[in-house]
């Protein structure tokens, strides 16, 4: 995907040029200075801030290091466990949705399956009878089992030449990307009932499953119209040539949409860096994100503004470095899936 | 719609079927199978992980929107549709749908247009104008929570900057978040200020698709700059236009951590949205069949937003 920058084509007139600086000059003004005074903020002795604002540094207040000692060194790890835990549940939730996304996404894309949909909804109501057991207190072990013995049975006899219409790659696709739309407090509360009783509440793993439950139909979503763009000729002569499927993927698939699988990444690991819902949830002491930190801290030192903003600043310092690269990502169509579904 | 590359895979271990090797039997059994064992390892994972996150959750959560459970006791008690009758009758309901329509109006409607005046400004070939694209979009990858944070401290009326501002141009600030009105003007407008990068640069990217050749046309048939943009940009944009609307409604029907930071739900009820309703009734109340029921409500409302966007956009002429 040739990616040049490329801008309206007609020039502005001088006036329309004004208005237009003039307009986004105040909304650059708007965003920025919440960051600007954030960032001293930081700096600023209780006195600074408690005897109404200042707002430049050495000539307004004398600039102190305070806050940074006491949120890293007296603080210590209470600051650090729950950065370290945002940093490795984002890191990982974020390569395995992207692992899973892009295999579903690839499959979806290049396989042309059909399942019967007499076939699907037969094993639909299989699991529902699994379930219905398990909540009736049979073992899980043998309702799944035996669900799907008798799945593969009924499969295998009756419904051997039932015919019907057909599910098609672009209906499985549809469905998981439709999760999306699914607020996760809608489903947060059975979601915490299931890991308590997998004794799984305030871990790192049940965070790191949660997201990549929840970031992977955006990822199949953005993947899906990236994959599309890779010409399959280039895959052909692979298989003409001797490579296997895996080979495929490995060598031509996968390098070729670097570039995608690097935005959609980026991405996910956002969204799962600021994730706050399900955190709010799954975690409490152990296993607490930054996001969870700051909202709680807030809570309890609500006017102690100077060890909020280093909070703060420690936790959005690394993203702001992405959201430059995601931007141009974003900008150049190169996330847009769904827009054109 | 696309070819398959199965054709030529089959043909090629057609090639190679003579079973003249040891692996003759696995070279059967690929031919019977062909590659639904990949298939089936690339798809059942996240197909799984659906199921069990998603698609179990929305039936357990049924089930407990119509049973009287605290989460804590060993068992729950079948009400029936009773707490559907109680969403009806409770007027702190009411309020909330009111609130969550507020919300949703504000901030989609904020959002989208702001978004399409940042795009087409940040579209015209200006010096800098890189810099701002970025300006624009930045906050929008900052955490709720950080954001809400501080703006907290910019709207306090003691010691904030809007105070400030607002002492030079002679006025006093309100307690903008401690406010029965204007805590949820307050709230839309930071959600806003979050979210805002993110329609407008998928604007730019529309605007980037729309063919040169368009303009060019209109301004030969005598158009100006208004009817270039009634009549081209417009209709071209229509699509995302409708993606961004049924996306940021969405997004929006999912904001908590700025909500829970800036106002806690509060001045009493002023700005509880549905979903903070939810978060309320299930784990401030303990109410937990409320909560699913209320759960149940919103996930409907999602369903059908969802469903009008595949309708209409059925309708629409894509302009690939």
């Amino acid at each position: 995907m040739a990616l040049r920058w490329r801008t309206s084509p007609t020039t502005p007139t001088p006036l329309g040029a004004i208005i237009s600086y003039l307009i986004l000059g105040f909304w650059t003004f708007v965003v920025l200075f919440p960051l600007y005074w954030l960032v001293i903020t930081a700096f600023k002795l209780p006195v600074h801030v408690n005897e109404g604002p200042t707002y430049i540094p050495f000539a307004d207040f004398q600039p102190s290091l305070h806050a940074w000692r006491y949120i890293l060194v007296d603080l210590g790890n209470d600051t650090l466990r729950p950065y370290l835990n945002t940093v490795v549940v984002g890191v990982t939730s974020s390569i395995l949705t992207l692992m899973f996304g892009a295999a579903a996404t690839y499959g979806l894309s290049r396989f042309t399956y059909r399942v019967r949909l007499a076939t699907a909804l037969l094993f639909l109501g299989f699991a529902v009878l699994a379930a219905v057991g398990i909540q009736l207190g049979l073992p899980w072990q043998l309702a799944v089992a035996g669900g799907l013995g008798a799945f593969a049975l009924a499969r295998a006899g009756a419904l051997r030449r039932v015919g019907g219409p057909r599910l098609g790659n672009a209906d499985i696709a549809f469905w998981m990307i439709s999760q999306r739309m699914l607020p996760p407090v809608a489903i947060v509360i059975p979601i915490y009932i299931l890991f308590q009783r997998l004794g799984m509440l305030d871990t790192r793993p049940a965070l790191v499953v949660a997201y990549v439950a929840a970031n992977l139909p955006i990822a199949v979503w953005l993947l899906r119209d990236y994959f599309r763009t890779i010409p399959l000729e280039l895959e052909e002569s692979a298989a003409i040539d001797g490579a296997n499927r895996y080979q495929i993927l490995w060598r031509i698939v996968l390098p070729l949409s670097l570039p995608g699988l690097v935005a959609t990444f980026l991405f996910i690991f956002v969204l799962a860096w600021n994730e706050y819902l399900l955190a709010l949830f799954l975690s409490s002491a152990k296993a607490q994100t930054m996001p969870l930190l700051v909202a709680a801290q807030n809570a309890t030192r609500g006017p102690q503004w100077w060890y909020m903003s280093v909070l703060i600043l420690l936790m959005i310092g690394p993203v702001i470095a992405l959201a430059i690269v995601l931007e141009r990502y974003i900008a150049r169509g190169l996330l847009l899936g769904a827009v054109r579904g | 719609m696309e070819r398959s590359i199965d054709v030529v895979e089959r043909e090629r271990m057609a090639k190679m079927a003579t079973p003249t090797t040891s692996n003759a039997l696995l070279l059967h059994l690929r031919r019977r199978l062909g590659d639904w064992p990949l298939f089936v390892l690339l798809v059942a994972p996240n197909l799984l992980l659906l199921a069990v996150f998603t698609y179990w959750p929305l039936v357990y959560n049924a089930y407990l929107s119509l049973m009287q459970w605290d989460l804590i006791s060993p068992s729950k008690l079948f009400v029936g549709l009773e707490n559907y009758r109680f969403l009806l009758e409770d007027s702190e309901f009411r309020e909330v749908s009111r609130n969550t329509v507020v919300f949703t109006v504000g901030t989609v409607g904020g959002t989208v247009v702001l978004g399409l005046l940042f795009a087409l400004l940040l579209d015209q070939p200006l010096r800098g104008i890189a810099l701002a694209r970025g300006v624009v979009f930045a906050p929008y990858v900052l955490s709720g929570a950080a954001v809400a944070v501080f703006w907290v401290n910019m709207l306090n009326p003691r010691f904030g900057v809007v105070a400030e501002v607002a002492s030079w141009l002679g006025t006093v600030s309100p307690d903008w978040l401690n406010h029965p009105r204007l805590a949820m003007v307050a709230v839309i407008l930071v959600y806003i200020w979050k979210n805002v990068g993110f329609t407008t640069i998928v604007y730019l990217a529309g605007l980037q698709r729309i063919p040169k050749e368009l303009y060019e046309a209109a301004t030969v048939d005598g158009a100006g700059m208004l009817e270039r943009f009634r009549f081209v940009t417009m209709p071209q944009l229509g699509p995302i236009t409708l993606f961004l609307v049924v996306v940021s409604t969405i997004s929006s029907f999912q904001a908590f951590d700025l909500i829970k930071v800036l106002t806690d739900g509060g001045p009493v009820n002023a700005t509880t949205t549905l979903l903070f309703y939810i978060w309320e009734q299930g784990f401030v109340a303990f109410n937990a069949g409320r909560a699913a029921a209320a759960a149940v409500v919103l996930f409907a409302l999602l369903a059908v937003i969802s469903l009008l966007q595949v309708r209409i956009g059925e309708r629409r002429v894509s302009y690939d």
